[in-house]
């Protein structure tokens, strides 16, 4: 008898693990214009993806969809770069295989060989860089000319030839954070840095530029990004009394900018990552305030906070179209942004290079972009290093919105932040 | 109309049947004892009468002040007026004695009155008066025997059941215990006592059972029981 | 930063105080080593924030309604799982790996219907810090102080002033003996285990405004909790008390002097160092025996 049953438990589990493994939910969505609805098998990886000439502009997507808005923004967002050519490119239609990577990369590498099974004629990368990094040595094996949309540093890499930058390079703010903190001024930082990769390697290219500049380093910490006390932390930095500091942390450090404010400093906190609603949430309007980040764009309730806030034309012009295309609404996902300009350079370079369907040509007509006007700003490819944006605005988190510093400062923010505070500078 | 009626109990451990159909009788205001060798199955008698032990294991009919009691549980039972001092005392050794006498009053809600007759338990007991606030634990056995008989008590019981009163203590020692369970008796205690120094039992009660191997083989007055001879070689040392 | 560090380490240390409480109590009354203790405190965490922020209610009445509801809770829990084990005498690994199951249930069960981001508690004071010598401090965390102090001498006070709680450690040492006093050794153990959890949905709602509710919560204090009540003697009330303050006051200064990163390794190791040196604990219980 316990034999049978020891059988039968055995012989659930197996079933369990079955059922498991498998590929369950490859959920490609259904954007407003052409797609196709996915099978649920990865499919056999294609040769040369570049003489695919069925007549249609067959562009895939791989990204982390679920459980966020990204979806349906970045859908919108598709369609206005679009737009912007007409509605098509080189005379064809656009067909978008949209696939889901489950912040997993493993499932990006399956999603990846998937879009060349379809004979995608360009791919437009995950925002999450650990799937980018997985999945486009396909991409440059299979010769699919792709845009990646994360923003480490490290998945531009010198051995690509397909694979080009869509979004930002996070690394390239760390001059114009030096350079703010200068100019406001100040000589004496701390600094907290996450033990996660990206965190650690931003910390050790940024913290050689401050000293460099002539900063005083009074205090430098570091802690986890899963961790939830921050306390230790915090004392020392607050007793280092530093004039301001700076964070890099996975998920902007959330939890220990909300501990470093109840620990009593006030001043300004340059964040590595964007202030976002998400983590308002958690701070608190009153510890959000004077927290600065540098990102090409950000999100904003409205178009009004975001004219108010002295958002660029570029952006300005993105989001009346937004809203017009989606009865009002606003993006909530920075990311959103990216895969416009993703799409943008893709229809821009085939426009150039006369093709759809030849990758070599693509890859040598996103070379000649010098000025094509995207959220990030100027999109730039002729400087050889594959990156779109070489130009970045600090943007601060004051009094219920993200603004840019330049404006913030004309409206007086600086003389307000010093009464507030009661600081000295 | 008996006190304390029991029916033809038996008790099952499991497999084991422990009391084969005891029958026996409690009056008001008598001492009544039980005796036997070790292993007779006394305390089971005791345990099960009291409810202490699970029900499941019972057959037969207990009857306490005429209403059946039979596998009612152990705090119910003592609610109705049923106190046992248990085999090896069993005091609480990290309650003080004044809170093991707390314990003992748990059901009880009128204080003063609680406090009048903790006095007078400890006039019959005056060791127990000197180590009032000293934890259960510190005790000596006679003390500690002394205690778990005050905890009994202070619950105004109609029956007490004394499971081994001796056990493990000193013979002066037993003789104030008995001198004490007399003086219960003379306030109008009933008592059922279960004993294995029969001398001090059958000296001490006025009815007494021979209990072997779960039945009851002898049943007569403790004067009687004293002479026989049977008893006498088994139990009194010839 | 001394004051600082002196205060978090106050705060820290009565917390842990308190959850080291949760599990000596249980430990004390019944002998089981309740691994289930973490757990409560974070669905207690949970269904405090559910009330606070969702239903609404003020946080004085969500605590106390967190805590009725928990008392209720690990009362039922006691009456319905625990007390069918401990009654057929099963032997004490098993008890701790019924209570380690338990544990695992509670946390699957509060991702299903909390899910798995934590809950931002709202505020509960106006004012965010408050400062007292220097040291800036959130008014939760100066709450959270004295909830605990106040929570330990209530429960000191019931458990040698009360007829109730006398009962539980009467219960808790001899339960035939108590039986036969006339106490109901089933209701004594159930509210036990409901003054227990009650004690976790004190601590929940205390951890809550400070970390966030969030199905990590219990755990991560559930430990050093359990440390702290090991430091002072396992299942000595007291010791649950003076260990959680040791903990809290060791980890604040090692942490401000030492190494930041290295402040969670402290209970660990005052837990090893104090198994190996003195396993009854500063207040020798002896609770230490083949399990």
């Amino acid at each position: 008898m316990k034999k049978l049953f020891a059988l039968i438990l055995a012989a659930c589990m197996l079933l369990t693990l079955a059922a498991c493994s498998g590929n369950t939910s490859t959920s490609t969505t259904a954007p407003a214009s052409n797609s196709n609805s996915g099978s649920t098998k990865p499919a056999e990886t294609a040769a040369a993806g570049d003489t695919n000439g069925d007549g249609v502009f067959r562009i895939g997507v791989y990204n982390y969809l679920s459980g966020l808005a990204l979806g349906t923004e970045e859908d919108i967002a598709f369609q206005i770069a679009l737009e912007r050519y007409g509605g098509k490119i080189n005379g064809e239609e656009v067909e978008w295989v949209i696939y889901d990577t489950q912040n997993n990369p493993s499932e990006a590498v399956t999603g990846v060989q998937y879009l060349i099974g379809k004979g995608c004629d360009a791919v437009i990368g995950s925002f999450q860089s650990a799937d980018v990094v997985a999945a486009y040595p396909y991409l440059e094996d299979a010769k699919i000319f792709n845009l990646m949309s994360g923003t480490s540093g490290s998945i531009v890499t010198e051995d690509q030839v397909y694979s080009f930058r869509g979004s930002f390079n996070a690394n390239m703010t760390a001059s114009t954070y030096v350079q703010l903190a200068k100019d406001m001024g100040y000589s004496k930082i701390a600094i907290f840095y996450g033990q996660d990769e990206a965190s650690v390697s931003n910390y050790e290219d940024i913290r050689p530029l401050f000293e460099d500049a002539g900063f005083d380093i009074v205090a430098t910490e570091t802690g986890s990004h899963q961790d939830t006390d921050y306390s230790a932390q915090c004392m020392k930095i607050v007793n280092a009394k530093p004039e301001i500091v700076y964070v890099v942390c996975s998920g902007a450090g959330v939890n220990f900018v909300k501990q470093l404010r109840e620990y009593g400093y006030n001043g300004f906190i340059m964040n590595k990552d964007e202030w976002m609603t998400s983590h308002v949430d958690v701070c608190g309007e009153e510890f959000s305030n004077y927290v600065i980040g540098v990102v090409p764009y950000t999100t904003y309730k409205s178009l009004d906070a975001a004219r108010e806030a002295g958002a660029s034309e570029n952006v300005l012009d993105f989001l009346e179209k937004y809203s017009e295309k989606s009865g009002g609404a606003m993006p909530t996902l920075g990311i959103t942004y990216r895969m416009h300009d993703a799409a943008l350079i893709i229809f821009e370079a085939a426009t150039r290079a006369g093709t759809n369907h030849d990758s070599d040509a693509l890859v040598a007509a996103v070379q000649t972009i010098g000025d094509l006007q995207g959220c990030c700003g100027t999109i730039d490819f002729t400087r050889g290093d594959r990156e779109p944006c070489h130009d970045f605005t600090p943007i601060i988190y004051c009094d219920g919105g993200s603004k840019t510093f330049a404006k913030w400062e004309e409206n007086g923010g600086y003389d307000a932040y010093l009464q507030n505070t009661g600081r000295e500078k | 109309m008996a006190l304390l009626e029991v029916k033809d109990l038996h008790y099952f451990y499991g497999n084991v049947h422990a009391l084969k159909g005891v029958s026996l009788r409690v009056e008001q205001g008598e001492i009544v004892t039980l005796i036997g060798s070790n292993g007779a199955g006394k305390t089971t008698l005791l345990r099960t009468v009291s409810g202490l032990n699970p029900a499941k294991g019972i057959r037969g009919e207990v009857l306490f002040d005429g209403k059946p009691i039979t596998g009612a549980k152990g705090h119910n039972v003592t609610g109705m007026g049923m106190a046992q001092v248990l085999e090896g005392r069993h005091i609480f050794p990290k309650l003080t004695v004044l809170e093991n006498i707390q314990m003992g009053a748990y059901l009880r809600r009128d204080k003063a009155e609680i406090a009048r007759q903790t006095e007078e338990l400890f006039e019959l007991f005056p060791r127990l008066k000197e180590r009032e606030r000293s934890l259960g634990g510190t005790l000596s056995g006679g003390e500690q025997e002394m205690l778990a008989i005050a905890r009994a008590m202070i619950s105004n019981p109609k029956l007490l059941l004394l499971d081994e009163p001796s056990m493990g203590l000193a013979p002066l020692v037993i003789h104030e215990i008995f001198a004490a369970i007399r003086k219960l008796r003379e306030n109008g205690t009933t008592i059922l006592l279960v004993e294995q120094n029969s001398k001090a039992a059958l000296s001490t009660a006025d009815r007494g059972y021979v209990l072997q191997t779960g039945e009851i083989v002898m049943e007569d007055t403790c004067e009687n029981l004293a002479k026989d001879p049977e008893v006498k070689k088994a139990y009194l040392g010839g | 930063m001394l004051i600082s560090i002196i205060i978090a380490g106050l705060v820290m240390g009565a917390i842990y105080g308190m959850v080291g409480l949760g599990f000596s109590i249980i430990f004390r009354a019944s002998g089981i080593m309740n691994l289930a203790q973490s757990e409560m405190i974070t669905l207690a965490s949970l269904i405090g924030v559910t009330l606070y922020q969702t239903v609404g209610l003020s946080f004085w009445l969500a605590l106390a309604l967190t805590m009725l509801i928990m008392f209720a809770f690990g009362a039922l829990l006691q009456l319905g799982i625990i007390s069918k084990y401990a009654d057929r005498g099963v032997a004490g690994i098993y008890m701790v790996l019924v209570t380690l199951g338990l544990s695992k249930m509670f946390n699957g069960g509060c991702e299903l219907i909390f899910g798995a981001n934590p809950i931002q508690f709202p505020s509960v004071f106006s004012v965010s810090t408050v400062n007292i010598l220097g040291a800036f401090v959130t008014p939760e965390r100066i709450l959270s102080f004295f909830l605990s102090a106040i929570g330990m001498l209530l429960i000191h006070l019931f458990l040698t002033k009360t007829k109730v709680g006398i009962a539980t450690r009467a219960c808790a040492s001899d339960a035939v003996a108590a039986e036969a006093c006339g106490i109901n050794v089933v209701k004594s153990n159930a509210v036990v285990w409901g003054l227990a959890s009650a004690v976790a949905a004190m601590c929940g709602m205390m951890l809550g405004p400070i970390y966030g509710a969030a199905i990590s919560l219990g755990s991560k204090v559930g430990t050093k909790g359990m440390a702290s009540s090991v430091s002072g003697g396992f299942g000595n009330i007291y010791g649950a008390m003076v260990g959680g303050l040791l903990l809290g006051m060791v980890e604040s200064f090692v942490g401000g002097y030492v190494n930041s990163t290295m402040k969670d390794m402290v209970a660990y190791l005052l837990l090893f160092l104090m198994l190996c040196v003195r396993p009854t604990g500063l207040f020798n219980e002896q609770s230490i025996r083949d399990v």
